[in-house]
């Protein structure tokens, strides 16, 4: 086993967010994960990440056999962990070169020479075809949405990690990006990276070997299954999962009754 | 110039287009400079002296005098630091931009106050100012404020103030990719005041500012 999340829950701002997820993933798999939206699946892929904006509350995950619950984000990631985020944050000041050598070096025992460096980087770029110039630039400051996307994809080239999170990684994206990015996912799974991936349109996942489907409800997952489980859902959309499963697809937020003109309950 | 003193007397004396000032050992002082007509200054000071001050800088435009100041300062330790800039738009078409970014390791007073005064006569005059601190550790007691003072309707004056600890999207973005925290900041930091230290116009000063940078640890 990969990677074991067992009963793992997670506050913030004093909300509980993840409510208990079971999950496992093997090694070389290639699982969707799926959900409308707001019912937790970036905040799971945060939490396994170790984002300071969540509190583990309960539960526990590991990774390869160890538990690695209470790592920190640098930790995970030298363990062979990359997250490629929904909405990867612009860093003014910090030039992308910068933080591609800090972040490279910070995976070897020797920093990497200058020639190695350029030599590793125009490639990857080249592979996500953006421009090598853009190193040059502060990170993703002012980057068009798909150059991000790129550039999330471009940091998983460079670390090749064992296990990759990719967010969203397909919306914004043109159908060339589109194809240029299952290609080089395709490519690192045949090295051997299991990857989870979230995505809101079948056509990233269908050009995927996906392996398995995770579908995430209020905050647990509520149905797993095989890439037919994807397919259905991106056909008939998730109201099956109420009418044959039984799942409450509202969401459970329970706000305080507004003591407005009419004392309506809100479910956001 | 000299390198390795901190020239401070340059700031006296007839002022060349781009001049630099990089601030090791002595503190910043109190100056008054006049534009004359058609006059422009680039003015860069770097400010890594761990002294304590509360001085103004004094600025006079003339006629369409352009003036630009760029500054990075670190507070250090046990160091007070009191910056306060007076730009005067004296006559018509006159231009300025003032940059302040500062990083904050004192838990004394560390304060930039801006101000523009653009005269009734500063016809089509142009000001700017942006000014930030980066606090770096909890007692730090930072102030930026920017003011502008306009006694007429034709001109463009904006300004920009921002004070804060770093930003934790940023640092889990930068720790996510296996760089750590100390190695994080430390990005974030020089990030924000790099771009100040490289318009120091002698390579031997960008070195000597970089390296008290890295004997700062910061
Ligand atoms: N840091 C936070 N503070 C407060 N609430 C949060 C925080 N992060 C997430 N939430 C809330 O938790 C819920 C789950 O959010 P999350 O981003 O995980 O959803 P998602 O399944 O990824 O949705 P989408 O498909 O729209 O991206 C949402 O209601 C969101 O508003
Ligand atoms: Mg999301």
């Amino acid at each position: 086993m990969e990677l074991l999340i067992s009963n793992l829950s997670c506050q913030a701002e004093n909300e509980n967010i993840l409510n208990g997820v079971d999950l496992e993933v093997n090694k070389g798999d290639c699982l969707a994960l799926l959900g409308p939206n707001g019912h937790g699946k970036s905040t799971l892929l945060n939490v396994i990440m170790s984002s300071p904006n969540y509190k583990v509350t309960g539960g526990s995950i590991t990774f390869e056999g160890e538990d690695i619950t209470s790592l920190s984000a640098d930790q995970k990631s030298k363990a062979g962990i990359f997250l490629a985020f929904q909405n990867p944050p612009d860093v003014p000041g910090v030039i992308t070169m910068d933080f591609f050598k800090a972040m490279i070096n910070s995976h070897r025992e020797k920093p990497i020479s200058l020639y190695e460096f350029y030599k590793l980087t125009t490639e990857n770029y080249q592979k996500v075809a953006l421009d090598s110039s853009m190193a040059s630039r502060h990170l993703n400051e002012s980057y068009s949405g798909g150059e991000k996307k790129r550039n999330e994809i471009l940091q998983m080239l460079l670390l090749k990690p064992k296990l990759a999170l990719l967010d969203e990684i397909d919306s914004g994206l043109d159908v060339d990006a589109l194809t240029i990015i299952a290609k080089n996912i395709e490519e690192l799974r045949k090295e051997g990276t299991t990857f989870i991936i979230v995505s809101h349109y079948d056509r990233l996942l269908n050009l995927l070997n996906v392996n398995k489907t995770a579908v995430m409800v209020n905050g647990k997952i509520a149905l797993t299954g095989d890439k037919s489980l994807a397919d259905r859902i991106s056909k008939e959309g998730y109201s099956f999962l109420s009418e044959e499963y039984n799942i409450d697809l509202k969401k459970k937020k329970e706000e305080p009754v507004s003591i407005g003109v009419c004392a309506t309950r809100v479910t956001k | 110039m000299s390198c390795g003193k901190d020239n401070i007397s340059l700031l006296k004396g007839k002022l060349e287009k781009d001049t630099s000032l990089l601030l090791l050992d002595n503190p910043l002082e109190d100056i008054s400079i006049d534009l004359d007509e058609g006059e422009e200054l680039n003015l860069t000071i770097v400010d890594f002296s761990s002294c304590s001050y509360d001085v103004k800088l004094i600025f006079n435009l003339q006629e369409r005098a352009i003036l630009n100041i760029y500054i990075a300062s670190l507070c250090l330790n046990d160091s007070m630091k009191i910056l306060k800039v007076d730009v005067n738009h004296k006559k018509k078409e006159t231009t300025s931009f003032v940059s302040f970014n500062g990083v904050n390791l004192s838990s004394h007073p560390f304060r930039f106050l801006g101000s523009s005064y653009i005269e009734e006569n500063a016809l089509k005059s142009k000001t700017r100012q942006e000014g930030k601190i980066t606090n770096l550790i909890k007692e730090a007691k930072s102030e930026v404020s920017p003011a502008l003072y306009i006694k007429n309707n034709d001109v463009e004056a904006s300004h920009g103030a921002a004070l804060g600890a770093y930003n934790e999207d940023h640092l889990f973005y930068l720790t996510s990719r296996g760089i750590s925290l100390s190695e994080a900041k430390k990005l974030i930091t020089y990030g924000s005041l790099y771009p100040t230290i490289l318009k120091l116009k002698d390579e031997n000063l960008i070195n000597l500012a970089k390296y008290r940078l890295e004997k700062e640890n910061i």
